[in-house]
């Protein structure tokens, strides 16, 4: 998969394109925004990593440019600014994610994978959380190899929670995105379809567990619930 | 303290009010020195005219005697005046008087006396009484005879006539004075007002510009001129300090940039190292680097905090966010988060951002001080309260002053910059309110984040 990078800071570019590399990643560097404009519209990329202070402009006005030229393919930044509103900022020129500098290259490639699977971008058919794996298209549930069966219900949710995993998701988002308008929802409905799906992935010894935060919502992470 | 400076109007209203009466003083002293000197070239000029006709009158007969023959009528006036008008005509070479009428003349002056020009003199025949003739001595030649016309009248008549007259036009006069001050007053008052009026908008409008609210300008439009050069001195000194705010808030991102990027460079390095027991060590110093930046950018960030007016935030909201962020942080380390909201939602005037740092640095520093497999509960309560309760030691009484300090650690050997409280307390100073410590049920320390009564309002 060919990756643009966008990152002025030589020494930083090199050591995130060897990471890239080895995770099998192919990455082409550019360190002023002119130039990744004029790599943009030559080669197809499947995805944008770009720094947001570049020495010839904002990486955000590239972000824009690139998406106002119908780019579709995700988008990642790195930045340096931690605020809530350089996040918003950057959300809403168009990326995908937002990492804050200093980070590791796991979470880079990680966070990568997860914006190249979501929809819109090439779909990987296989969502995968510790021991556990989700074929979103054969919708088959398994754990260490072994099929889990499960209710189309329950089955939605974990795909909600891989999609997100390591992140909570608010267990306003779960129910809106779980129920149509038609669908009669009380406020336990969510709850107990979360413990019923707790339930089965401990029977099936998962590596994974679905944690309910109070208040908050509910978070698929390795470990205890 | 000190007196207010008097007001333009009252100035102008002095200053008009005294200028005006100087100008009815002159007004008047100009008229009366008018007056006077026409009624005396009037009376000068009777005085001349009854000379000549009275000289008119005296004939040489042809024996050389001279004669006056004044016409009755004439003489009647002379007596009927009683001693108002009186003449006399003088032989001057016998010095005899010839004839007279009306009352005794005054003694003709000297210059008279020879000369051949008529000549104006004072007779005061009562001394310092209340009686003053005006006259006039007219020299005329009958045929070698050198004769003398004296013409007399008393100054009663005109004095009186000039005082009445200038009484009356004081009286009338003075009655003027007061309203054309007054309508002078008025006219000023109300140019007063109508120009100073765009000033009064001016002000309203100086009076929003804050900290927040720095793009504000004063509009050059409708100002008068005068007062132009201070609106435009205003505005360019607004910029001035525009400039200075953004460089301040321009600051903070700078120096993130500048600080985390050669911070990311040594991180992305320690994860090609080989040995995976170097690169453990490396990256918890790093993260320990990285933390303590992230708190001295909070710490910039904060000191440079401003609200903007029209800002709000949803503490319920606030408090799931800062759950939801820190969960899976939590989770790794075998702790656990709860939010437990109030309905309805206050809203608070203030910067959710602001808020959220801080609150994630108060469960951030509850998640560090609760043991293992115990949950850190966040609270909202009416009207605006957050609280952050754990299962920890507690915060003995001695320290609950010192903690919010900078750079305070209760153990020096553990990480952490000791900055997290002290950007919390500056954030609640920001916006008006608290944070208090107390002890929860059970042990573990009770942070609360108060925010003013008066900046809330629910949802």
């Amino acid at each position: 998969m060919r990756i643009l990078l966008v990152e002025d800071n030589e020494r930083l570019a090199e050591f995130v394109a060897t990471g890239l590399k080895g995770a099998g990643f192919v990455i082409d560097v550019f360190g002023t925004a002119g130039d990744a404009e004029a790599a943009f519209d030559t080669a197809p990329y499947q995805a944008v990593i770009l720094d947001l202070g570049l020495p010839d402009g904002d990486g955000l006005d590239l972000l824009k440019r690139f998406r106002s030229r119908g780019a579709i393919c995700p988008m990642m930044v790195l930045t340096a600014r931690d605020g809530i509103n350089d996040r918003v900022l950057g959300l809403n020129a168009g990326a995908d994610d937002y990492l804050l500098k200093p980070f590791a290259m796991e979470e880079l490639t990680a966070r990568l994978r997860a914006i190249l699977r979501r929809p819109g971008a090439a779909l990987s058919v296989l969502l995968a959380s510790g021991d556990l794996t989700f074929d979103t298209i054969g919708r088959e549930v398994r754990v260490r190899g072994e099929l889990v069966a499960m209710p189309r219900r329950e089955m939605e949710m974990l795909e909600h929670l891989l999609r997100r995993a390591g992140k909570v998701i608010p267990k306003r988002v779960l129910e809106e995105s779980l129920y149509g308008f038609d669908d009669e929802v009380s406020s336990n409905t969510v709850e107990v379809l979360v413990s019923r799906l707790r339930k089965r992935l401990q029977t099936a010894a998962a590596g994974v567990s679905v944690h309910t935060l109070r208040g908050i919502g509910y978070m698929l992470a390795d470990g205890k619930p | 303290m000190t007196s207010a400076p008097p007001a333009i109007l009252w100035r102008i209203a002095v200053r008009l009010a005294l200028t005006t009466l100087v100008a009815i003083a002159l007004a008047y002293s100009w008229l009366w020195w008018k007056y006077d000197s026409a009624t005396q070239t009037i009376r000068n000029r009777t005085l001349a005219d009854h000379a000549a006709l009275i000289g008119h009158h005296v004939t040489l007969d042809k024996a050389g005697a001279i004669h006056v023959d004044l016409p009755p009528e004439m003489l009647a006036a002379y007596e009927g005046s009683s001693g108002d008008f009186r003449f006399a005509v003088r032989d001057q070479d016998k010095d005899a008087v010839l004839a007279e009428g009306g009352g005794p003349v005054g003694d003709p002056p000297d210059n008279a006396v020879g000369g051949n020009t008529p000549s104006l003199y004072l007779h005061n025949p009562d001394g310092p009484g209340p009686i003053l003739m005006f006259g006039v001595a007219n020299p005329i030649h009958v045929g070698n005879h050198r004769i003398l016309v004296q013409v007399e009248q008393s100054g009663r008549d005109f004095e009186a006539l000039t005082r009445a007259l200038l009484m009356d036009f004081a009286e009338d006069g003075g009655w003027l004075g007061a309203p054309f001050l007054l309508a002078m007053l008025l006219v000023s008052l109300y140019t007063i007002r109508s120009s100073l009026r765009p000033l009064r908008n001016l002000s309203e409008l100086a009076e929003s510009i804050g900290p927040d609210s720095t793009e504000i300008r004063l509009p050059e439009a409708e100002v008068p001129r005068e007062i132009l050069p201070l609106v435009r001195a205003v505005n360019s000194a607004l910029d001035r300090l525009d400039a200075g705010f953004t460089i301040q808030r321009e600051f903070t991102a700078d120096a993130a940039h500048e600080l985390r990027t050669p911070l990311a460079v040594l991180r992305a390095h320690i994860d090609t190292l080989p040995d995976p027991e170097t690169r453990v060590a490396q990256v918890k110093d790093l993260d320990g680097m990285t933390r303590l930046i992230g708190q001295m950018l909070g710490v910039a960030q904060v000191e440079a905090l401003v609200i903007a007016s029209d800002e709000t935030a949803d503490l319920n909201a606030v408090a799931a966010d800062v759950g939801a962020f820190l969960a899976p942080m939590a989770l790794r380390n075998d702790r656990l988060i709860e939010v437990i909201e109030t309905e309805p939602a206050p809203v608070v005037h203030g910067s959710p951002e602001a808020i959220f740092n801080a609150l994630r640095n108060l469960v951030e520093n509850a998640l560090t001080h609760t043991p293992a497999d115990t949950t850190v509960t966040v609270r909202v309560l009416p009207p605006a309260v957050i609280q952050v309760e754990d299962k920890g030691p507690g915060v003995p009484p001695d320290w609950r002053e010192r903690v919010f300090q900078r750079f305070w650690r209760a153990e020096r050997r553990k990480s952490g910059a000791g900055l997290g409280l002290a950007i919390v307390k500056r954030t609640m100073e920001a916006h008006g309110g608290s944070v208090a410590i107390g002890d929860a049920e059970g042990g573990g320390a009770l942070f609360s984040l108060t925010f003013p009564a008066t900046a809330v309002r629910t949802k």
